[in-house]
């Protein structure tokens, strides 16, 4: 008689050598400057990634000389593609505490190659900007 | 490790000022210079700060790697190109 082994199931994605990720660029007193990438995070070769909760916040903390538009973003491009938008916290108002906020979880997966980024802007003159700009991801073997 | 590198980009929209590697936290930028301070992981990296031509700086943030030699520039590229397949010829950052 033979007996055949049963056949051993893959670990789930949470199981494959994870390596936990978290970007967060967290400021305050932020001066005006054009668009700037706080954080980059790309998947190696042979990896794959769950981008599971994002958040952009901004908010106007003193008031600008002449205010314009302000955002907090983050950007997902996939390996070889163009990128897009996935989150936006923006506001074109000059008075203080007024507060653009996007957050999203489970956001979806990320295959070798692919790049998020975290990015601020603000167009204004004078005035500064607090929030935060973060995500959590969980890297694992692909 | 935390880098000196030459910055890339406008700062406008589509063409953010940004540091030329796959993964990183800037730690401060000075687009008017043109160099920024960002932290990378170590994995990215062939052990650069203990090259024989590396200089480092101290910072708040740690010691920072403000010079290296063109062949350590080489051996970092060939590394990236090694972990980042699908971007093989794209990260070539400077330290300055």
């Amino acid at each position: 008689m033979k007996i055949n082994s049963p056949s051993t199931a893959r670990a789930a994605w949470y199981d494959r050598n994870p390596l936990m990720i978290s970007n967060d660029f967290a400021t305050s007193s932020l001066a005006p400057a054009g668009n700037t990438s706080r954080w980059s995070y790309t998947v190696p070769s042979a990896r794959k990634a769950a981008l599971e909760s994002s958040l952009a916040n901004v908010i106007r903390e003193t008031a600008a000389t002449t205010a314009a538009y302000s955002a907090f973003t983050i950007q997902y491009t996939p390996s070889g593609g163009g990128g897009i938008t996935i989150v936006r916290a923006g506001f074109n108002n000059n008075a203080v505490g007024t507060q653009g906020l996007d957050s999203k979880g489970s956001v979806g997966y990320l295959l070798a190659g692919d790049n998020i980024q975290g990015f601020t802007f603000d167009a204004s003159t004078a005035g500064t900007l607090r929030g935060d700009v973060a995500v959590k991801v969980t890297e694992f073997d692909a | 490790m935390v880098v000196r590198v030459k910055l890339v980009g406008t700062g406008r929209e589509g063409d953010a000022w940004r540091v030329p590697l796959p993964t990183y936290r800037l730690i401060i930028g000075f687009p008017g210079e043109g160099y920024a301070l960002a932290e990378i992981p170590d994995e990215d990296h062939p052990k650069l700060n203990e090259h024989e031509s590396a200089t480092l700086m101290h910072t708040t943030d740690g010691p920072a790697l403000i010079g290296v030699s063109t062949q350590a520039h080489s051996e970092w590229y060939d590394h990236l190109d090694a972990r980042y397949k699908e971007h093989k010829g794209e990260y070539r950052p400077v330290i300055a």
